[in-house]
């Protein structure tokens, strides 16, 4: 797949604290990539140099392999995680605001809001001030805003926060059209289960580095630990518990078993025979994204 | 451009279509109207109302008689003072004028107005002048003057300033010139500062609500500033274009009432009108065009530059009582302060080096010039001055983009001057 945006060793310092410290990602067109990384890890200030609301002080930034430009602000769609609207403007108003701001005619702006309106049942309330919408409702018109000029790249910081499962679903179903249309999506979150749910690649950063990229599966394959979990009927004999596997986690029916250097899962298997286990299955435990984080950032 | 536009837009619209602006667009010439033109408005209510009648008890023996008018009307009586006084409710007038006996000019005061407490709507003025009148004639005969040579009599004395140094006429404007001095100045002060603080205002409604970092996402943050810097510029347009417009109708409607009530003005006809062509001329000594035109100039460029250090100061605060006690609220209300408190100081000795200073300094001269202007300000002044304005305007607007574009983002810290000094350098 052709890459879209590069950052290329891109770097940020306010004052004595580094930000972003010579970071490289490469971003493939019409994949959905999460952006992950504790609090403070650098996430915000990358989003804002690709989204040009500042410079970086070294390195840059490339659409489409040329550098970034002031033109290309149409290009890129971005929902910041402290959500603004006008309190006191009515939603169509709004709507069509940003859209021109984007580069979008009034008539066709006009047009997209309708549409995008009644794709999500907000119509009766297009003549309301954003003031007097509930947070979802007001966080919908917020990615109408930022997807109305249809852009080619997404940014879309915690954009499942404060919706309710069902407007988090319809959001979601959104983002995944997109997708479909070649929209490339960058996603930052803190929530792992929604990264592992929607995106085919990550990126993680801490402490203003990037300290792993790729797939998904892909790095859970990388960073898996040789665990095997095992369900069984009846009980697990002392000899097994008391034997040479290390035993991470013991449940009622299911045992997950470490393998170390050496061992094998044929020498597993074997072992818990012999022990008269009745195994009913014999899977390979990969690591969460979640735990991938943890180990990664603490 | 397009974006400027599109921003100025939205700030003209959602501006123009609030509560509040029409609230002060109404407001403001209503409560000018009920200080300026209610006085001429009561004067007419009463001076429409029933003609006032005056009963004259004349033991003075003054043969001129005291004329009556469409408003006042004077009925001699034989009575006695006493006698008078005692019909007086019965026979419904409205005030006795005593004229008493022996009455010369040395006796004026003597002269007495018998009215009811509660009778507050009784016009003196017309009773004035006519006994002024009445008393002149008498007086005039008394000395065999004829009315040539009691003109000359009364003959009044007009000075003619000139210049210490060229003996040239000076413009006879000093009166009005002061006045307008400290009308211009005032004006321009009010206006950096309500709509400054509206921009400072918006600005942190942006930042507070948190819309500013997806506009700056979408347009430049230059662009962002000036378009509400030029919006509120809009604003200020519209609201004063109708502010004009309803003095214009109050002054039409004024002007019925008051040529109406003829018989309002204090002042007797040869005074008034003396006074009258005295302003006009001061008027027309002045070079109006001169003043409007260099009146437009320094209210835009000075508009701007307070505007741009406005907008600077709302980026940095997200609550209007953070804004008021951050440094730069100092910085940009000193200068501003300044210029009020020097304003009599210069409008009393325009000439002065401390005036000239002020008048050339870009945060004083909008509205130290503009007091000046009315007094005469040689034409290198004026040109420096703007010229420096422009290099201000410039400076502050480069200055102020680049505190907000750092600022804007910036959430949760107090800011002070050194920091915004090393976001300037940054």
């Amino acid at each position: 797949m052709s890459i879209i945006l590069s950052t290329k060793s891109v770097s940020k310092k306010y004052g004595p604290k580094v930000a972003v410290d010579n970071v490289s990602l490469d971003i493939e067109k019409g994949l959905i990539y999460g952006l992950i990384g504790p609090n403070g890890a650098g996430k915000t200030t990358l989003i804002r140099m690709i989204n040009q609301i500042i410079l970086p002080d070294k390195g840059e930034i490339l659409l489409d392999n040329r550098p970034l430009n002031s033109s290309d602000i149409g290009v890129i769609g971005y929902m910041p995680e402290e959500r603004g609207l006008y309190p006191k403007m009515k939603i169509i108003d709004q709507i069509v605001y940003f859209a021109r701001l984007k580069g979008v005619s009034e008539k066709v702006a006009k047009d997209l809001t309708k549409e995008w309106i009644e794709k999500f049942s907000l119509s009766s309330y297009t003549h309301k001030k954003a003031q007097n919408l509930s947070k979802g409702m007001q966080q919908k018109v917020q990615f109408i805003c930022t997807v109305i000029h249809k852009p080619r790249i997404l940014i879309l910081d915690e954009p499942l926060s404060g919706l309710d499962p069902v407007s988090a679903i319809q959001i979601n179903e959104e983002i995944q059209q997109l997708k479909k249309e070649g929209v490339t999506v960058i996603f930052s979150t803190h929530r792992m289960e929604q990264v592992e749910q929607i995106c085919d690649k990550v990126f993680l950063i801490n402490k203003g580095q990037k300290i792993l990229e790729g797939g998904v599966e892909e790095n859970k394959q990388k960073l898996k630990e040789g665990h095997i979990k095992v369900d069984f009927v009846g009980d697990a004999s002392i000899k097994i518990l008391n034997g040479n596997f290390q035993i991470i986690k013991v449940e009622k029916a299911s045992i997950i078993f470490k393998l170390n250097k050496g061992q094998s899962n044929s020498q597993l298997i074997k072992f818990l025979l012999d022990n008269n286990m009745q195994i009913i299955s014999f899977s390979e435990v990969l690591p969460s994204l979640k735990e991938i984080f943890i180990k990664l950032t603490s | 451009m397009n974006n400027i536009y599109l921003i100025a837009s939205r700030e003209i619209e959602f501006r123009v279509k609030s509560a509040g602006f029409w609230l002060a667009t109404i407001a403001l010439p209503l409560v000018v109207a009920i200080f300026a033109i209610a006085p001429s408005i009561i004067g007419y209510i009463s001076t429409n109302q029933d003609k006032q009648r005056i009963l004259v008890v004349n033991n003075s023996g003054l043969t001129e008689s005291i004329q009556s008018s469409d408003q006042t009307e004077f009925v001699y009586s034989e009575q006695t003072i006493d006698q008078a006084k005692q019909d007086f409710q019965a026979r419904q007038y409205d005030g006795i004028l005593h004229l008493p006996k022996n009455l010369d000019n040395d006796q004026a005061e003597s002269i007495a107005l018998y009215t009811t407490n509660n009778n507050f709507q009784i016009n003196t003025g017309y009773i004035e002048r006519e006994l002024s009148r009445v008393l002149r004639k008498n007086t005039a005969s008394e000395l065999n003057l004829n009315e040539s040579e009691l003109a000359k009599l009364d003959q009044q004395i007009k000075l003619t300033e000139k210049n210490l140094s060229d003996g040239q006429k000076t413009s006879n404007n000093s009166g009005i010139g002061l006045a307008l001095g400290f009308l211009l100045g005032g004006v321009m002060f009010a206006i950096i500062f309500i709509f400054g603080s509206m921009i400072m205002n918006g600005i942190i409604e942006e930042k507070s609500n948190r819309i500013a970092e997806i506009l700056i996402s979408s347009v430049k943050v230059t662009d962002l500033m000036f378009g509400k810097i030029l919006g509120l510029a809009g604003v200020v347009f519209i609201q004063v274009a109708l502010w004009i417009g309803i003095f214009v109708v109050l002054l039409g409607v004024s002007a019925i009432f008051l040529t109406t009530s003829n018989e309002f003005p204090d002042l007797n006809e040869a005074q008034s009108s003396e006074t009258y062509i005295q302003v006009s001329s001061s008027i027309t000594d002045l070079n109006i065009g001169l003043i409007i035109f260099l009146s437009a100039i320094y209210f835009i460029l000075g508009y701007l530059l307070y505007s741009s250090w406005f907008a600077a100061l709302g980026s940095t605060a997200e609550n209007a009582q953070e804004a008021s006690n951050s440094g730069l609220s100092w910085f940009i209300s000193l200068p501003l302060s300044l210029s009020m408190l020097f304003l009599s100081i210069v409008i009393n000795d325009p000439e002065s080096p401390i005036s000239i200073f002020l008048s050339l300094f870009p945060f004083t001269s909008p509205v130290i010039m503009l007091a000046r202007v009315p007094l005469g300000v040689s034409w290198w002044e004026i040109v420096l001055s703007i010229l420096l304005l422009v290099v201000g305007v410039v400076i502050s607007a480069w200055i102020a983009a680049k505190i907000y574009r750092v600022s804007i983002l910036a959430y949760g810290k107090k800011v002070t001057l050194p920091e915004i000094w090393k976001w300037i350098r940054y």
